[in-house]
């Protein structure tokens, strides 16, 4: 398959947040949260007319995530409200509520190829469930506007867990190989999958592209960049393509972010 | 990576890659800038292809990303797909009301395509892009979109006022060109496809165009012997140069209306693996309207076509009616036409044969019998009686007012009097339909691809696909 850029290169944002210093890295992750009443639901932008969002005011809380939330218990367990309701707001999680019943988890679309794609990826591979906005431990990237120009490039997938997601990287874990949104899963099922790119630490590009999660339809994509939205991240959706049934994988002219 | 499996269908296998794409039934669909995994259920609106198709024209890389991501991204550059047009365009000198005109689209929608492609349905953006010889499969793929740049800046050349030159090329004629060029290359292919032999691969290129020794019209001579050699030929009249050269020789030949002033051409032009591919441009106007000359035209222009190397053709021969009725044995600076000229005439009529239909004393009667027994026009057969004998005698001057046969019309007829989708073209009737549906039927081409080929709705082509196959002697599928 198409080998897209790796990330190594691109500026990994250790903290985020306009205004704010970078935090050191460290073993234990540091997230950012938004409070939840300052979460505001706005509809996702037109990709075809881009606009500079307004300033949003964030309040930040840090916490340690792998004390409210071990991401090993996230792997191996379905979620349980008191993991939940520490990294995802009250209606962050009733949008994702929502966004299940009305498109249940799948199985994948198509079998795998080989027995690798359903090897569950964790914390250690760089698996991670999406927090709050803003975002931190993340690398900066942008959509592809042709064949050749993806950027650090994620793979997400919706299920009950929130949104797992991972930076497409060659992992030795796979043999070298790339992840898929089964990795994502360990092959299980999940409503539906797509790619991201964080331009900042809280906002995002996002498409449905997933052969194994494909969205049935643009509603479904619509309500899926809801739940992202429902964290707190300024979002731009790829869209919807019509004339191939499927969703768009690259960006139609300029980057708003450049 | 996706196995072959994933990517093709489980139909196909335990079959290496080019087979299993050949066998896939599989389709993908593509937008401007995207190819995806075609499923009628998502109602795509997009140009169906074949998986065969789209191996072809996009690599396995591209089809593993569309099973891998639901879609893959076609575009190279983000205005990849308007430059290729516009800069096409304007390489051919050409307007755009010259383009709608040959595509039957509104001058907006051709200006639409150049500004904002992805709100221009695909099927119209690659109808505008085959007009213009370009590859429209590969509009947004390829920054040239496949498009052979040598030929486009030899039209612009021709369409200019040379001096020494009576004729120049119009825009709409340019535009012929340009078109001649798609359905050129798209002929091969698809000649590839369904594995037809032929007997070009028995012909090289030659760069001997006579010596102090050997006269340039003797060489075409002897070129037309070694022809006649390896066809099989003999010394007997051919009965159709269209069947030889379509047919036996699988040389794609586009017939269409040039004026008064050009006869034919030869193109070379370029495929997407860079591979040359050559054909004819044969005007079915003018003189080439008697089906004496057209016969002396195409064997004219198959002389370049087999024995020319591309730097004399300089990727397009254009022949106009005033040179290609010159005498082949009187002095020509321009060696290139005086050898095709000797080859077109001794290879419709071979000199020993022209020598015991034409005996002396000459009369009337030695020019009409010429003229009927190998399809000769008047002036090529008096050049030819009087060079076959050694320029030694003169030919009574008489008028001379004979028609040819209507076997010999009927035999060297292009195009189908009837064909039954009105819409198409009459430069891709023929030959180049008949390969279409046998594609289309063998799979290898879908509806769309076949409908976008003739210029047709894909309805009207379901409908009309029967009859076509009865009009090409096909078997039902």
């Amino acid at each position: 398959m198409l080998r897209w850029p790796l990330a190594s290169s691109a500026p990994r944002l250790q903290a985020s947040g306009p205004g704010r210093p970078s935090l050191p890295r460290t073993d234990h992750m540091h997230v950012s949260r938004v409070i939840p009443h300052q979460v505001q639901r706005r509809p996702h932008r037109n990709p075809r007319t881009p606009h500079k969002a307004p300033p949003r005011r964030q309040t930040a809380i840090t916490a340690r995530l792998d004390n409210v939330f071990p991401v090993r218990t996230m792997r191996m367990c379905s979620v349980h409200s008191r993991a939940r309701t520490t990294w995802m707001n009250a209606s962050s999680s009733q949008v994702l509520a929502a966004f299940l019943r009305r498109y249940p988890p799948a199985a994948p679309s198509r079998a795998h190829d080989h027995p690798r794609e359903h090897l569950q990826l964790a914390f250690e591979h760089g698996f991670r469930i999406l927090n709050s906005a803003p975002a931190t431990d993340i690398l900066l990237g942008a959509p592809p506007t042709s064949k050749f120009n993806s950027k650090c490039r994620y793979l997400w997938v919706i299920d009950q867990r929130g949104i797992p997601h991972i930076i497409e990287e060659c992992l030795d874990v796979l043999d070298t190989s790339l992840p898929k949104h089964t990795n994502l899963t360990g092959g299980g099922n999940a409503c539906m999958g797509g790619e991201m790119w964080f331009v900042s630490c809280s906002s995002l590009y996002v498409s449905g592209g997933s052969g194994r999660y494909p969205a049935a339809d643009s509603k479904q994509l619509d309500a899926a960049i809801g739940v992202f939205e429902s964290l707190g991240y300024d979002v731009t959706s790829l869209g919807w393509n019509d004339v191939t049934g499927f969703a768009q994988r690259h960006w139609e002219g300029e980057l708003e972010h450049g | 990576m996706a196995s072959l499996t994933t990517v093709f269908g489980s139909e196909t296998a335990g079959h290496p890659e080019k087979e299993a794409a050949r066998r896939s039934n599989r389709q993908f669909v593509r937008s401007e800038g995207e190819l995806a995994v075609y499923d009628p259920a998502r109602r795509p609106t997009g140009h169906v292809y074949t998986a065969w198709e789209a191996y072809n024209a996009y690599g396995i890389h591209t089809l593993e990303e569309a099973v891998e991501f639901g879609s893959a991204i076609l575009k190279c550059r983000t205005d990849a797909t308007a430059a290729a047009l516009k800069t096409r365009r304007e390489r051919l000198n050409l307007s755009h009301r010259d383009i709608a005109r040959a595509t039957s689209l509104s001058e907006n929608i051709v200006k639409s395509t150049e500004k904002s492609p992805s709100r221009v349905p695909v099927v119209q953006l690659q109808n505008t892009a085959f007009v213009l010889g370009l590859d429209e499969r590969l509009l947004s793929y390829d920054a040239n979109s496949g498009g052979d740049n040598r030929l486009a800046y030899r039209l612009r050349e021709l369409s200019k006022t040379r001096s020494q030159s009576t004729w120049k090329l119009s825009p709409r004629t340019a535009l012929c060109f340009a078109e001649a060029a798609s359905i050129i290359r798209v002929q091969t292919r698809l000649q590839e496809w369904l594995e037809i032999n032929t007997e070009r691969h028995l012909f090289a290129a030659s760069d001997f165009y006579g010596s102090y020794q050997t006269q340039t019209w003797k060489v075409g001579y002897n070129l037309a012997d070694e022809a006649r050699i390896k066809l099989g030929l003999g010394e007997s009249p051919i009965l159709s140069v269209r069947e030889l050269v379509e047919h036996r020789l699988g040389i794609p030949v586009v017939q269409v209306n040039l004026g008064q002033k050009i006869a034919g051409a030869t193109i070379v032009t370029h495929n997407n693996e860079g591979e040359e591919v050559r054909g004819i441009l044969l005007n079915s106007a003018g003189e080439n309207e008697n089906v004496w000359i057209r016969r002396t035209t195409l064997a004219h222009e198959l002389g370049h076509l087999l024995f020319d190397p591309n730097e004399h053709l300089e990727n397009v021969r254009v022949d106009p009616y005033e040179q290609s009725a010159a005498d082949p044995e009187i002095h020509d600076f321009d060696h290139v036409e005086q050898r095709a000229n000797a080859f077109a005439v001794a290879f419709l009529a071979p000199l020993n044969q022209v020598r015991s239909v034409a005996s002396m004393p000459f009369s009337k009667a030695s020019i009409v019998n010429v003229m009927h027994t190998f399809g000769l026009s008047q002036t090529a057969a008096r050049y030819h009686i009087f060079n076959a004998h050694y320029r030694q005698h003169e030919l009574p001057q008489v008028i001379i007012q004979e028609t040819p046969e209507d076997e010999l019309k009927a035999a060297e007829n292009f195009t189908a009097d009837f064909f039954p989708l009105q819409t198409t073209p009459i430069q891709r009737r023929g030959k180049f339909a008949d390969l279409v549906v046998r594609a289309y039927t063998k799979k290898y081409i879908s509806r769309d691809t076949a409908s976008l080929y003739l210029q047709c709705t894909g309805e009207e082509f379901s409908e009309k696909v029967g009859m076509l196959r009865q009009i090409f002697d096909h078997d039902s599928p």
